[in-house]
């Protein structure tokens, strides 16, 4: 499959947003789309499965113009994964996914929809949530939902706006994995935006760095999170080092390094296990921990 | 000198704020010359004879005892200046009310009977005129307006009592407040139903709202509490602008924002049963005033409310004199008229709206 | 895949009890049906009632003032209430998931209002001018046509230009005000008596029906409940938002006006015979939801057959009450009042807001 995007812009009545975005993306891969807040991520990804319609400029899937694919149509092809969730009402999580079989469900096809649905539920370790009400989730629940959602299309092209924004560590390496893995597996163009960019790093084929409402960088991790580019796009100094053959970004801050002040003696934390020996022992919690220094 | 760092800043602050302290006069002005016309109809006497009249009468000026001046004065003062002035405050204070539940409630679509003040006003008033049951021993004349007050309170104080159990968020109190109206509403229709056409009809009308049976005796409770909430409003509108933060964040600037948004609702729910109780339920100039003050003046309330204040008077004092010039058609409440006029206002805010926010 | 057929047996399992409170309230409907037949100022049994029947369909009638009062009143009058609390109760569920608003009714695109001015209309001008028409027939006719007015307002606002649901909901309010303004004004220059028909009118009763009212509702209804059960799935999508539902290959535009249209015109097609029956359209859904979740294909025949129920058992109940009987649109009100509080005291929990 592939996504070609020429000539684009996007802008509202006072605003632009996107100005003259050309991209191309051809095949099954994970490409994180990256760059500072406002800079046009969700623009650029509501321009594609056309909930957005620009200005100027063309995006075509598989070589067809978006704007000539009905939105049934679209629905079979491009999966989508929203930031926040809207959703409130007191449905079950298999009933929300199972919604997003409606772009290829038929009259009889509940028991395989339920499959699909089950299936994906058990890729994304849920599928112990399948009964609950989608309204008694956690956030972290509410967005690996959303995701299964997104799964059980079936799309040849899915997009996601920060799917794992609300995840903790281990689940934000753990969904980043499961979305390359099932890219390869499924064969499907996976494009997300996302903000934590090492983790973006760690896991997608391709980045594109947006900046300015326009593309400033595109390629291989390696190639795109260059000192320069981040200094250009996002005015921070950093150093990058190497992990398993991807870039990992250091932060620097001239302003903080080696330049701030220590830590005054009266302000300090301590665990349980000072305290209660300070209160056997009737002395100042400071000198034991200087004891123990 | 750190002063002199920030003075382009400083001078364009100023200014925005001269504009909008200008704004206000501007009502003011717009607000003597609208209520002069108000007088002026339906008197037969032209715009500068009715200012000529009400400033002499104002000054104190001596007349001579049943001369033509002396009529025009009487006639003008006894019975139209009431009605006209019972609009001015009950627009005043309904935009008022309206201001602060907007605030109070996060809800740019709050109006002041949100949390169900009307229908119980209704419900006091028409127990009043249908079944004659009323409060107060007094003749007929008061006797529905104590109901009605005391109606009207009803809904707030079931409120304040349900929060302390079911918690004082906004949408808690809407839904109450929702759930209250169907209750009351559902009582007063089985009043209404049940009663004979003529007392049907006298409740009917005592709902919708008018100012014209206006005397200057109706008068006293609602300006002073109108001056009264006005005050106090202006004083704590900094601390309106912080609850429209949201609640945790009102918090971490300091401000209880449960107290505060219980003295909200009984200082509105007084003020509203001190309005409606005369005028019966006007409705719009508390959902709409808020809003076109804020178009021009932007958010802050410290402008908000006075703006609200002097708009909701303007246009209520207008609906009146709509409602009496339109009267050698037949009776026609000033309830209607703002009805009339508030719909497509409502319409047009709608359309103009550019932000996608779900409003429920 | 016989992998998941344990969570699959779950699920279906699930749906077969959510299924159970529909057949459940149908059966009741069945009860209230045969039981409000006997119910009124005339005695008579279930037996009786029944005999009647069947002596006037065998043509056999044998005490024509029985004959008349249990057939020609009381069985058409069950007969609209199980239509009316139907086509009110599943509007309304629909409407509150295309609006994700809990607080929706099928009232709420403005066809009160509509109707409510059509009627006003009507019962002002009387019979004068329209020569041909009973007066009854009138005030169903113009309310009818005057309901559709608000949605065909809404269609023009949203077809050419790029409205949002949003806006399009918000249009339907404030149509809505301004036909009640009109409304207003007319009802504050009419006579008591008047005042009284329409005020009447307006709280709705059953109380006036009889077997030529029958045919139209009851096509109507079954025709809209249909389309609108052909339409469960895109409903449901609608509920997770414009987006989202796009994305899910449903125009969110185009679903919500096409829904809006088939519940405007079956709301119309019973309240311009029996009034603005408030209160069913609110609750009914509401209580379904409580058993069967919010998925349409169980909540919209549950919010149906729930609707039939509480209408027959209100106007049985209204029917006996004080000594002319009672709008049933008060009864209504008063049962679905308490109901609504209570329902409303249990979804505090819920994200709803």
């Amino acid at each position: 499959m592939k996504v070609t995007i020429s000539g684009l812009e996007f802008g509202y009545s006072s605003s632009p947003v996107l100005k003259d975005v050309n991209l191309e993306v051809n095949g099954p891969q994970l490409i994180s789309i990256i760059g500072p807040n406002g800079v046009g991520k969700s623009t650029l990804i509501h321009c594609i499965n056309k909930i957005l319609s620009p200005t100027k400029g063309v995006v075509m899937i598989n070589g067809e113009d978006v704007n000539g694919i009905s939105i049934k149509e679209m629905a079979k092809k491009v999966g989508y994964v929203p930031y926040a969730t809207s959703d409130a009402f007191p449905l079950s999580v298999v009933d929300t996914v199972l919604m997003g079989r409606h772009p290829h469900s038929g009259w009889k096809s509940l028991d395989h929809d339920l499959d699909v649905v089950y299936s994906t539920l058990k890729l994304i370790n849920i599928e112990h949530l399948a009964m609950r009400s989608f309204d008694e989730l956690s956030a972290g629940q509410h967005q690996k939902v959303m995701l299964a959602r997104g799964l059980v299309q079936e799309p040849e092209v899915l997009l996601l706006d920060e799917p794992t924004s609300n995840l903790d560590i281990k689940h934000q390496m753990e969904v980043t994995r499961i979305l390359r893995n099932l890219s390869q597996e499924k064969g499907i163009l996976i494009i997300m935006i996302s903000h934590d960019l090492n983790i973006a790093a760690k896991y997608s084929d391709n980045m594109v760095m947006l900046s300015n409402g326009s593309i400033y960088a595109v390629g291989t991790p390696k190639e795109v999170l260059t000192k320069e580019n981040i200094k250009a796009v996002y005015g921070v100094d950093s150093e990058i080092i190497e992990s398993h053959g991807r870039p990992h970004i250091i932060m620097l801050d001239s302003e903080f390094d080696d330049v701030s002040e220590p830590l005054p003696p009266e302000s300090f934390v301590s665990g349980r296990k000072v305290v209660e020996e300070h209160m056997e022992r009737g002395t100042r919690v400071r000198d034991i921990i200087e004891e123990q220094s | 000198m750190e002063s002199k760092e920030y003075e382009i800043e400083k001078q364009e602050y100023h200014a925005g704020v001269v504009s909008k302290i200008l704004f206000i006069i501007a009502c003011i002005v717009v607000l003597v010359v609208v209520t002069t016309l108000s007088c002026s109809v339906g008197t037969g006497y032209g715009f500068l004879e009715t200012f000529g009249i009400l400033w002499d009468h104002i000054t104190g000026v001596e007349l001579e005892f049943r001369s033509p001046e002396w009529w025009a004065d009487y006639y003008v003062w006894n019975n139209v200046v009431p009605g006209v002035v019972m609009a001015l405050v009950a627009g005043a204070g309904l935009a008022l009310a309206g201001t602060v539940m907007q605030s109070m409630m996060e809800n740019p679509l709050a109006d002041p009977y949100t949390t169900g003040i009307s229908s119980g006003a209704c419900l006091g008033a028409v127990s009043a005129i249908i079944m004659g049951f009323s409060f107060a021993t007094v003749a007929s004349g008061m006797g529905i307006v104590v109901n009605a007050f005391i109606g009207a309170l009803i809904p707030a104080v079931i409120v304040i009592m349900l929060v302390r159990y079911v918690g004082n968020s906004p949408s808690t109190m809407i839904l109450i407040g929702t759930a209250l109206s169907f209750f009351f509403n559902s009582m007063v229709t089985l009043i209404m139903i049940t009663a004979d056409a003529a007392d049907l009809q006298s409740a009917f009308l005592w709902q919708i709202g008018s100012v014209s049976k206006a005397a200057w005796s109706d008068l006293p409770l609602m300006v002073a509490m109108v001056i009264i909430s006005s005050i106090l409003v202006q004083a704590v509108s900094t601390k309106l602008n912080i609850m429209s933060l949201g609640e945790n964040s009102a918090k971490s600037l300091g401000l209880d924002v449960s107290q505060f948004r219980m003295l909200c609702l009984i200082l509105v729910s007084i003020l509203i049963a001190s309005i409606i109780s005369f005028t019966g339920v006007i409705g719009f100039i508390g959902l709409v005033a808020p809003h076109m003050v804020r178009y021009i003046v932007g958010g802050d309330n410290k402008f908000v409310v006075p703006g609200s204040i002097l708009v909701g008077a303007i246009v209520l004092v207008i609906a009146d004199v709509i409602s009496r010039s339109l009267y050698v058609f037949g009776n026609v409440p000033i309830g209607i008229v703002m009805s009339f006029i508030g719909a497509p206002v409502f319409l047009y805010l709608i359309v103009r709206r550019k932000s996608q926010k779900e409003v429920f | 895949m016989a992998e998941y057929s344990n969570s699959k047996e779950e699920y279906y399992r699930l749906a077969r009890r959510k299924r159970m409170f529909a057949v459940v309230c149908m059966v009741l409907t069945v009860v209230a049906f045969f039981a409000s037949l006997t119910v009124g100022f005339y005695k008579v049994s279930i037996g009786e009632a029944i005999g009647i029947i069947s002596d006037h369909l065998h043509g056999t009638i044998s005490d024509i003032q029985a004959d008349s009062i249990i057939f020609n009143s009381r069985l058409p009058i069950a007969i609209f209430a199980i239509i009316a609390g139907a086509a009110l109760s599943a509007g309304g569920a629909v409407m509150q998931t295309i609006l994700r608003n809990p607080l929706a009714d099928p009232y709420t695109m403005g066809i009160s209002s509509g109707a409510s001015l059509g009627a006003t209309i009507a019962i002002i001008m009387g019979t004068s001018l329209w020569a041909g028409f009973s007066n009854s027939e009138f005030i169903v006719v113009m309310a009818f046509l005057f309901s559709l007015i608000p949605v065909g307002v809404i269609l023009l606002f949203s077809i050419k230009r790029k409205t949002t649901s949003t806006k399009i909901i918000l249009i339907g309010i404030a149509v809505m005000y301004m036909f009640s303004a009109i409304v207003s004004l007319l009802m504050v220059t009419a006579s008591e008596d008047t005042l009284s028909e329409i005020y009447a009118w307006r709280v709705g009763t059953l109380a006036l029906v009889s077997w030529g009212d029958i045919l139209i509702p009851l096509v109507g209804t079954v025709g809209c409940l249909t389309l609108l059960m052909v339409s469960n799935r895109r409903i449901n999508v609608l509920m997770s938002g414009a987006n989202c539902a796009q994305s899910l290959g449903v125009d969110p535009k185009r679903t919500t006006l096409i829904q809006m249209v088939i519940i405007s015109v079956m709301t119309a097609v019973v309240v311009s015979f029996c009034g603005t029956i408030g209160f069913i359209g609110l609750v009914g859904p509401h209580v379904a939801r409580i058993f069967v979740g919010s998925e349409s294909k169980m909540l919209i025949p549950a919010s149906a057959a729930f609707g039939s129920v509480f209408l027959l058992v209100a106007n049985s109940i209204a029917s006996v009450s004080g000594p002319y009987g009672l709008p049933v649109g008060v009864v209504s009100a008063i049962i679905g009042c308490p109901l609504f509080i209570f329902i409303l005291i249990k979804m505090r929990r819920n994200a709803w807001k």
